[in-house]
Order: C-alpha cells, then structure tokens, then sequence
C-alpha cells in the first residue's frame, strides 16, 4: 500500500537489452580422476552402473550428497573397425555406443552400411581420417554450462608404461578452433579438432555445445602397456577389444594428468533505465520523515526536500512488483539532482 | 538476507519477485514503471547540529547499510518515496487513532479490543475485566451500541493553530487532504468494515460551546485483495471533513488529537464471521492464529483471541498509522 507514486517506464527509450557471454576456467586435475578418494581404480568418486555402459566422475565421494558430477566416461568403437568381432566383449555396447554418438552428433549419411556417420579428426565429413575407436569423455552442464569456450580446451594424457604412465605424456588442444572459423557445424552443434601439442596429429573432435569430447584411441598408439596387467598388459586396441568398458575407462582414468578448458554462460539481460526527474521523489512517506508533522529535513519551508534511495521496485501495469533493486548504499535525491538508474534483469 | 557490500562503488542487487516469476511463467512479464523506496532510512539520524557543518547532516544516514532484495511481494516497499510538486513543504499530515469522543473506541494496555459477539461485548465491559460500561471493546458487525475507532488526519504541530485559514494553506492546498483512507485488514478475520456514512462532518467552530462528532455507520464497500500484505484487504473508507478548530472558549475542551489544522477523519467498525456464542464449539480461526480458552483477565471467564494488526493510509497524504487490535471470543463464562 505504500507506494503512491510511480514513474513511467518507456518500454522504446527506456529498456535496452544486451547479451553477455561469461566464462570460467574448469581445471581438473588428474589425481581427482584417479587415487584422490579411496584407491584405483575403485576410487569412491567413481560411479559405475550395473548396465556398465559408461561410468560417471564425480568431484567427490558420490555418495556424499556434496558431490558433483563432473563427466561421464565411455568407449566404443565402429562395427567396420578392426576391434569388432564377436567375441569382443560388450562388442554390441561398444558398436550401439559408438553409433548413438555419431547419430546424435554428427548425424546420418546414407553411403554407409549402417547410415551413420563416423567420426573424422578433420573438420570435413568426406569419410577420409575416420576414427572407429574411440573414447568419449561426455562433460556435465553443471560445469560447461551453455558451451565449452572454443580454443580452451586442453588434456593431458600419460603414455608411459602402466606403472610410470605419465613418464611421457601427450597434450590435445583444440588449438586452432575459435569463434570465427577452424570449426564444423554439425548435429550436434560445433565441432573443433584436437590436435596433439607441437605437431598437426589429430586425435580426436570435440564437440562445443554439446560438451563431449572424442579422442581417437591413436593417442595412445605405441603404448604398449596401457592397462595394468591384471591380464596380460594390453595394448589400447587389445584393452578396447578385451575389456569391458569400465575396465577400459578405468585405464583412461589412471592415465589422465590434467584437463581444463573455460566454460561460457550466456546471459540476456534486460536494462531497465530508471530516470528519476529532479522534480520527483524528494519526499518519503516513511514515519521516521516526521517528527510530528514536520519534515525532519527541514528546518524552514525554503530548505530543499532531502530522500533517500535504497530501493527500487519494477512494477507492471497492474501495480505489482515483478522485480526488486537494492542499492549499495543510500543514494541522496533532492531537487538539484536527476538520477538515471540502470536496473539489470539477467536472464 | 545479508548486508550489501558497500565499500566500493554503488552497486545494484536486482531480483525477480515470487510475482514477477509467476508472471515470467505465465508469458505476461512486462515492466512498465518503478517506485523508489527508502525502507531502511531512519531519517532521525539526519543531525542539523553537527558540529562540522552542513556537509555532515545526513553522514549517519548515508552509512545506514542497505540489506539484499528480497523477493517476497510485502518485504519491498513498505515505505515509498514522493513526488510532491511544491518543494516548500515544511509540514505533512500525520495520522493519529482518536480515543477522545464520546463514541471513541479506547485502547487497553496496548490494543483495542473487538468483540466478536454481544456476549462477549457485554461480559468484556464488567468491572473486573475491562471495567464496567467501558469504552474499550469494540462490537463487531454493530451498527449502534458500539464503540467505533476513530482517527484523524492533519498537521500534529502545536505551532500551527487548528483553524480554517491553516487548514487551507497547509492541507488542501497542497492536496493532502485524506478524503479516502486505505485501511487494510486480515481478512481471515474480517469481513468487513463499517464506516461513517458521510452524511455529517466532524465540526466545533472556535467560539463554538458543542462539537459535532458524527458515528452514523453504513457499510464500506468490497474490498481488493492487498498486493503488497499476505492474507490481507484493502477497503477504502470515506474521510469526512474534520473541521475542529482550536476552541477560544474555557466551555469546550479541546477533543481532537491533532495538535495543528486538522484536515479530515474517520472511523471504522469491523465486520466478521467468527461469531459463534459461548460454550459452542471455537470457531477453526482461533485454533488456527490465536490463543483459545484463555483466562485473560483473571475473572475465570476464559476467552478465545487472535491479536493484529490493521494498517491505515490517508490516500493523499500517504501517512500510516499502524493500529494493534485484538479480535475476542468469550468462550466460557465463569
């Protein structure tokens, strides 16, 4: 009831709206991947389901409802690789894996047998520099938000042997994506190549919007030991082949240094300029205003009226408040001063 | 809610109210005009005296911290800023609760009582409780028999005398003369309220030995649902001409409660529904916001009470006057 007087906002000259992209730098380090919380590979940050299709990483002990959900692992590999066969385990979840990707990603084409498209390490879709064997590293909206900011992106992988996996390492960048070019616009939204730091290999895409980075198993080609043994050291292929995917994101897992890249928020924001005449809004009806009748502000008639702002109330036309400003601090407003207040709405 | 950060630059902390987002969800959000408001301002901090000058009146006010916006509807403005086109006012209408007519509904402690029944009514108005033949309860849905709370509306400055001239100069012409009053009640608790039907203005020339004091009651109108209170209703209650000027003659005291001109007055009785007569069974009201069986006075008669607030605003002038009233059930009688 005691808002009594308002000023018109004018929806042309006084509201201006504005977008704004916010970025913030996601670093994760590799030992929360791998040993920070209980012992690799059955760290209690790690969540693997019954179904074993992929497995979820989480900031902290998942059971603990302060934990976060970071990214998803996965494998999977085509049915025209090498690596499928039927006597390759969960060799139909690596092929389904591999395919719902592809379909949600990069969508279908009809030149191949199954009418999917595969993954290439180049920004062309012309069938040339496939990868069939990949992992998917599948990043939660909590931490990219609407999109992972374009040439941020960085992972650092170990391939040294299974003991000593970070005696050598290898770095992926999507060094040359940017806002303006060196990027494809697919299904799935934007994708950049990842190219291994210091030469022009690719090995893998990732993808910007959706937050899922590729990363063909050829990173690790060379490695001769990239699993631990508990059968028989295995290649990368023979892990993907052999093992179940857990199994095989278990090895990623243990063989990732660091990861980061910068996550954008877009912001639509809605300026409400609130102009305040020096005519208007010098007196209050707070009870404090008064002592009796008389304008504490005041000693005669002839002293100018004094406010105070603190706040301000957005209203519709049916007088109700849909938005509330609060200053910082009081704001003086007497007739000498007009005040513009720029109210912000993000939405 | 916590304090703002104020040690830097003025910042603004925006949000959306309950209102907002529900019209944001509705596809109907659409601003078109701001309020100012000063909610956190004790204006008594404003020191005319301060020894280093001018500059320095109102450093207390502008280090009062300001706290974060909140997004209930009646957390915003409480308080509104004014435009006024006359920037020589010294003076603004105050309202103050009359207990001083005949027909006066008095305070008790620090509340008035309104009684839900004539039982009630009559038991409150016992030696012993609120005293025999008292003033203080008031009866609800009565038209006559009853106490009526009264208020008045005008410049409490004893440096002004109450006559017709100040009046003029210092109230109508600067157009807060309140002849509507915004009066906001709980409406789980009442239903209604009755004003002064209008017919009669409040009146005692100077030199005049009697005072017209009207209390003819017709019923207010509907009311709109408060936007800025939960649970509450705004009625609009006629302001009647208060033309009580300073008497000259020892014959009449002085009955107004406004020291200066007065401009208009009013009064209202309430209306409501949670009527049931004692030894029936408490009306689900009392149960729900009050305090039930209650032994209030002593008397063993025992009482069911639901304790209130009702909020009134001079429309032109923009002053409140905050009024404690306790809505009362005899339960029992001794």
């Amino acid at each position: 009831m005691a808002v009594q007087n308002y000023e018109n906002i004018d929806i042309n000259s006084d509201v201006s709206t504005t977008r704004t992209l916010l970025h913030e730098v996601i670093p994760i380090t590799g030992t929360i991947l791998s040993g920070a919380y209980g012992t690799w590979p059955n760290d209690t940050n790690i969540k693997n389901y019954s179904h074993g299709m992929f497995q979820s990483v989480y900031d902290y002990p998942y059971l603990s409802s302060s934990a976060n959900h970071i990214f998803d692992l996965t494998v999977g590999f085509d049915e025209t690789s090498p690596l499928s066969a039927s006597a390759a385990t969960q060799n139909t979840k690596k092929i389904n894996l591999y395919n719902q990707f592809s379909q949600l990603l990069l969508g279908y084409t009809g030149s191949t047998t199954d009418g999917v498209r595969k993954f290439e390490s180049d920004l062309t879709l012309d069938g040339t520099g496939t990868m069939k064997d990949v992992f998917f590293i599948n990043f939660a909206r909590l931490l990219t938000k609407d999109q992972i900011k374009k040439g941020t992106f960085s992972l650092t992988v170990g391939t040294g042997a299974f003991g000593s996996a970070f005696a050598g390492t290898k770095t992926l960048y999507d060094v040359s994506a940017s806002n303006t070019g060196e990027t494809t616009n697919t299904f799935g939204g934007d994708y950049g190549v990842l190219f291994e730091s210091g030469s022009s290999n690719a090995h893998g895409v990732l993808f910007y919007q959706a937050g899922i980075a590729v990363v063909s198993s050829s990173i690790f080609s060379g490695v001769a030991q990239f699993d631990s043994g508990t059968y028989g050291y295995r290649t990368v292929a023979e892990s993907l082949q052999s093992s179940s995917i857990s199994g095989t994101c278990d090895m990623l897992r243990h063989r990732i240094q660091n990861l980061s890249y910068n996550n954008t928020t877009e912001i639509n924001s809605k300026i409400y300029f609130c102009r305040v005449p020096h005519n208007k809004f010098n007196y209050s009806s707070n009870p404090t205003y008064l002592s009796g009748s008389k304008i504490r502000v005041k000693e005669v008639a002839t002293d100018p009226p004094v406010s105070y702002i603190t706040t301000i109330g957005l209203y519709n036309s049916a007088n109700e408040l849909l938005a509330t400003a609060k200053l910082s601090e009081p704001l003086r407003k007497d007739p000498t001063q007009e005040l513009i207040l720029r109210v912000r709405l993000d939405y | 809610m916590a304090f703002l950060d104020n040690s830097g630059d003025i910042i603004l902390d925006a949000v959306l109210t309950e209102t907002g987002r529900k019209r944001m969800a509705d596809g109907n959000f659409s601003i078109s005009k701001f309020a100012l408001g000063d909610d956190e301002i004790n204006y008594s901090q404003f020191n005319r005296s301060h020894p280093s000058g001018s500059a320095y009146y109102d450093l207390e006010i502008l280090q009062t911290p300001v706290l974060e916006a909140v997004t209930a509807q009646n957390s915003a403005i409480n308080y509104g800023l004014l435009s006024m086109t006359n920037n020589n006012l010294l003076y603004m209408p105050s309202i103050k609760v009359n207990q001083n007519f005949e027909r006066s509904a008095q305070i008790s402690g620090t509340i008035f009582y309104v009684a839900t029944n004539s039982e009630t009514h009559d038991k409150l108005r016992t030696a012993g409780l609120l005293g025999a033949e008292s003033k203080k309860v008031i009866l609800a849905n009565a038209m006559t028999d009853t106490q009526l709370l009264y208020w008045e509306s005008g410049i409490d400055d004893s440096t002004l005398t109450a006559d017709s001239t100040n009046r003029s100069n210092y109230i109508v012409a600067n157009d807060m003369l309140d002849t509507s009053f915004t009066v906001q009640v709980d409406n789980r608790l009442f239903s209604g309220l009755k004003q002064l039907d209008g017919s009669t203005s409040f009146s005692a020339a100077a030199s005049s030995t009697t005072i017209t004091v009207p209390s003819a009651l017709s019923e207010a109108g509907s009311g709109t649902t408060a936007t800025s209170l939960s649970n509450y209703t705004n009625y609009s209650i006629r302001g009647v001409s208060n033309l009580l000027y300073t008497p000259t003659v020892s014959t009449r005291s002085e009955k107004s409660v406004i020291a200066g001109p007065r401009g208009t007055a009013a009064a209202i009785v309430f209306n409501t529904t949670h009527v049931g007569a004692s030894g029936t069974s408490t009306p689900s009201v009392f149960t729900q916001y009050g305090k039930t069986a209650q032994n209030l006075f002593s008397s063993g008669d025992t009482f069911d009470y639901i304790d209130t607030t009702v909020y009134i605003t001079g429309v032109s002038s923009t002053r409140m006057a905050q009024v404690p009233v306790r809505l009362i059930r005899l339960n029992t009688a001794a």
